[in-house]
């Protein structure tokens, strides 16, 4: 009886030190990161502003081939297969799709555009650890961006498939 | 100075404060909308030299009328095709690696 007692008190003990575990925080940065932090502050900072220039450019790349694809092949096609009348709901799903993920694409873009702006501005000579912690949000920002990169990307190579399948049906 | 002069340099003044004012706003506009992040017009962000070609490629675009055969649809898909592979050469954009520590210098020390 006295031994179920104690590995029940220990199961319980387990549990609150899980739960302790998880309230500390994950993003914590060693000694070393937060000296590396502070005597890199400036190259830091360089680094950040060549990366928010190289990622405009990509940006901007990537957005003509978005509107490209979507203007001069998404929504003709679609028109003339509702002129035609020829089924289309697949295709006009992946219009949806494909329109919906541009804007959420543009909208994490420029979420993750002000962090790294922040992050650029943000002292980190005078606050390491904050600035670390602001740094991994913006990571989480930018995969957020890769994420709506790559599902356009898939839109892209789903538009190709369905339009093999409806000429192979013609 | 005459009453003309005073009335000059009201006018003057709140031509002045109504321009400040007003090219605020549009900034700040600019700025909150995010449209900002977007524009490669600013100081700092213009194109490089070697990006802006001069090529004179002809556009393609898909008609929205015509009847639809399989000859149709073999012209748009090898067009199509040329935009997704340009597409697909950007293997991983807005990767991780980027932001990674390493690649900031903010790593431990083995």
């Amino acid at each position: 009886m006295k031994k179920k007692a104690m590995s029940s008190h220990y199961i319980i003990l387990m549990l609150i030190l899980q739960v302790f575990g998880a309230a500390t925080p994950v993003n914590a940065i060693s000694e070393t990161q937060k000296n590396a932090i502070y005597d890199r502050c400036e190259i830091i900072h360089d680094n950040l502003r060549d990366l928010q220039r190289s990622d405009s450019r990509v940006r901007v790349y990537l957005g003509r081939y978005y509107e490209t694809i979507l203007s001069k092949f998404i929504m003709p096609l679609n028109v003339r297969l509702v002129e035609n009348n020829l089924p289309g709901t697949g295709l006009i799903n992946n219009q949806n799709d494909f329109n919906v993920t541009r804007a959420d694409f543009v909208n994490s873009y420029i979420d993750y555009q002000k962090g790294l702006e922040d992050l650029t501005l943000f002292d980190c000579k005078a606050e390491p650890e904050k600035f670390y912690e602001k740094l991994v949000e913006v990571r989480t920002k930018r995969a957020k961006v890769a994420e709506k990169a790559a599902k356009l990307k898939k839109l892209a190579g789903v538009q190709v498939k369905l339009v093999q399948e409806l000429e192979a049906s013609l | 100075m005459t009453t003309g002069g005073r009335n000059l340099t009201i006018l003057g003044t709140m031509a002045v404060v109504i321009a400040v004012a007003t090219t605020s706003v549009s900034l700040a506009v600019y700025h909150n909308s995010g449209d900002i992040y977007l524009d490669r017009s600013r100081p700092g962000f213009l194109p490089d030299e070697e990006e802006i070609s001069e090529d004179e490629e002809e556009d393609y675009e898909f008609s929205k009328t015509g009847v639809i055969t399989k000859e149709v649809l073999e012209d748009y898909l090898e067009n199509l095709e040329v935009e997704v592979k340009a597409l697909d050469s950007y293997s991983d954009p807005f990767g991780a690696e980027a932001l990674s520590d390493e690649k900031l210098g903010i790593l431990e020390e083995m």
